[in-house]
């Protein structure tokens, strides 16, 4: 029933309806990116420098490692695109907040494998409506090849309205990642990568197919103190994108650049600054924008 | 007349053959009556292990500046160095090393006990430097077999698999993992570890480094222990005081040994300056700059420059204050 009502919306807006139930239903249209786009808040961390040690005896010290970890991740987001629509641009302050448990080990020193869940809410100080809660379970593992890291995960969400009382979007995300570390010199690091993923969503307008290329260069100033520059590249083919209503398939296709940040000042804390623009095109008008965010963000971790 | 021979010669064989038994036996049991008297006359052993040579327990410390060393201990025994205290529960062969980040005591057999912690074989007690805290964690028995040129004990060696083993189990499910003591280090390859080995592995620094867990206390104590140097001309003290960036351009070039040569050279110059007398009744006083301080004695008023590197504070130089310009360094 709401597909249909979707459905008549959009071929509505494709028409020129009035702006407010216009940006009303925006909402619904991008939910599935706006999470998207509060998920983005940089879970980057500086690798620390380590000294093992080993010599001339042999002796190498082992310890037995935390394998579950809590996290707190607070972040506030100046959107100058709230709606992510040019033909309604507004600006917003995002207050999210997500609390995360995982799970990870190392098998046979080569494959990680990781379990999470967690749980976010977001609020939206001028646009109310858009605000939104959920739920994410996630499953991964990752293994080194050369000089590659390979890797596969698969992220389940359910996505809800201010309140829980209406059920916005279900995504189930697999995802094949490819990517590398490129010494640049002695304080840069490239980590250029290569993504497939495919996703199956409820309703299932929003199930589509996507690929991505970019990479981060990151340049370490202090062992506590690093700056990352991100690029990348993404191009999503969608199933059945409200197809009877809008005539056409939707075939979406974006950049993003951001600039982070990064300060550890204490080991189970991490701070981030990060400034990033993005550019969406599509095949359907409404959905292509320009979206300017600037974010501090503040996690948290405690492990054991 | 053959048969008469051949009975001799049998008589001969079987005497022999008695004697032989009986001296067998009697070896085996003098050996048997003296393994407990060795037992309970067994002494604290201690042997440096890059070159398997006994170590007088004076210079402990000295020693384990250079190389890793071998303890073996009755039960019951303490043995003190670096300020940390290691007791035995048993008879206990354990592995000492000290690096400038932790102090590790490794067990091989026999139990070992540090401030109401202990440690097995296959653990080891670990002194972080700075604050922290002691850590009671594995060593890896199966590289250390392998690597170790240590002549172990049958029982210690198989006891040791066995250890290795069950780690081996644990590490391919990760729940074992190498464990990691930070620091910051001025290289960021190569072989970094004999380049600091020349600075920071000796007694002196090893010693400055675990007994000032804080900068401002390292700076203090740096001080003082050049000025003792100084007086006491301690030509090799005042070498491993002397900062190693004075003798070279970039810190990569420590890579290079030439640099601790000149550093040697250097303090023997030093100490041939009779800085004794003038510094007999020398007190130290802080400044307004925390890399300075006042050395003033009844003579003559000099100022020390300090410099952390590495995570040691290194003197950077020693000079008179002329009379009258204000305390000015020349």
């Amino acid at each position: 029933m709401r597909h249909w009502i979707v459905s008549l919306i959009v071929a509505l807006m494709g028409l020129g309806f009035s702006s407010e139930s216009y940006g009303q239903e925006l909402k619904t249209q991008t939910i599935e990116q706006r999470a998207q786009h509060l998920q983005e808040a940089p879970a980057l961390a500086i690798p620390h420098e380590e000294f093992i040690p080993a010599g001339e005896d042999g002796l190498v010290l082992l310890r037995r490692p935390k394998l579950f970890a809590i996290e707190s991740n607070s972040s506030y987001q100046f959107t100058d695109n709230a709606f992510l629509s040019d033909k309604q641009k507004t600006h917003d302050h995002v207050l999210s907040q997500s609390v995360l448990v995982r799970a990870g080990t190392r098998i046979a020193q080569r494959v990680e494998v990781f379990a999470s869940g967690s749980g976010f809410i977001s609020r939206y100080r001028l646009n109310p409506g858009l605000d939104f809660n959920g739920v994410t379970g996630s499953a991964g593992a990752s293994m080194p090849l050369d000089r590659w890291v390979l890797s596969l995960r698969y992220d389940g969400s359910a996505i809800y309205d201010r309140n829980f009382n209406a059920h916005l979007v279900t995504l189930h995300t697999l995802e094949f990642n490819v990517s590398a570390t490129v010494g640049v010199s002695r304080t840069a690091v490239l980590y250029p990568f290569f993504s497939v993923l495919r996703v199956w969503a409820n309703p299932d307008d929003f199930s589509n197919t996507a690929l991505a290329a970019g990479g981060t260069l990151m340049h370490s100033f202090t062992p506590t103190l690093a700056a990352f520059l991100q690029g990348h590249v993404e191009s999503k083919f969608y199933d059945d994108f409200f197809e009877p209503s809008t005539l056409e398939a939707r075939h979406d296709y974006g950049a993003r650049l951001s600039a982070t940040l990064n300060w550890v000042p204490l080991e189970w804390m991490t701070v981030n600054v990060t400034a990033a623009i993005a550019r969406n095109e599509s095949t359907i008008s409404t959905l292509r924008y320009t979206n300017a965010l600037v974010f501090p963000s503040l996690q948290l971790f405690f492990r054991f | 007349m053959q048969v008469n021979r051949h009975d001799r010669r049998c008589a001969r064989s079987f005497i022999l053959l008695l004697g032989l038994l009986a001296l067998i036996h009697s070896e085996r049991a003098l050996a048997q009556s003296n393994e407990p008297a060795q037992a309970a006359t067994q002494e604290l052993e201690l042997r440096r292990t890059d070159l398997n040579r006994p170590v007088p327990l004076l210079e402990l410390e000295k020693t384990l500046a250079e190389s890793s060393i071998l303890v073996m201990m009755p039960k019951g025994e303490t043995l003190s160095f670096y300020d940390v205290s290691i007791g035995t529960l048993a008879r206990s062969d354990f592995l000492l090393r000290a690096t400038p980040e932790v102090l590790v005591a490794a067990v091989l057999s026999g139990e070992i006990q540090v401030n109401g912690e202990t440690a097995e074989a296959g653990e080891a007690i670990a002194w972080p430097a700075g604050a922290g805290d002691i850590e009671v964690v594995e060593f890896d028995a199966g590289k250390f077999l392998a690597a170790s040129r240590l002549e172990l004990r049958p029982d210690t060696k198989a006891h040791l698999e066995a250890v290795a083993q069950w780690q081996e189990r644990l590490k391919f499910w990760g729940l074992l993992e190498q464990a990691h003591f930070n620091r910051t280090a001025p290289f960021k390859d190569g072989d970094e570890d004999s380049a600091r080995q020349r600075y920071l592995r000796n007694p002196v620094v090893l010693h400055l480094i675990r007994q000032h867990p804080e900068a401002e206390l390292l700076r203090r104590g740096v001080a003082e222990a050049f000025v003792e140097a100084l007086r006491t001309r301690d030509a090799q003290a005042i070498e491993w005081l002397i900062s190693p960036l004075l003798f070279v351009d970039d810190p990569d070039q420590l890579r290079d040994p030439e640099w601790a040569v000149a550093r040697q050279d250097f303090a023997f110059l030093i100490m041939i300056d009779h800085w004794d007398t003038p510094l007999a009744d020398a007190t130290l006083e802080s400044t307004d700059e925390a890399s300075s301080w006042i050395v003033r004695s009844s003579t003559q008023q000099y100022r020390l420059w300090l410099e952390p590197f590495d995570g040691m504070i290194f003197v950077t130089a020693f000079e008179p204050i002329d009379e009258g310009d204000g305390g000015a360094a020349e």
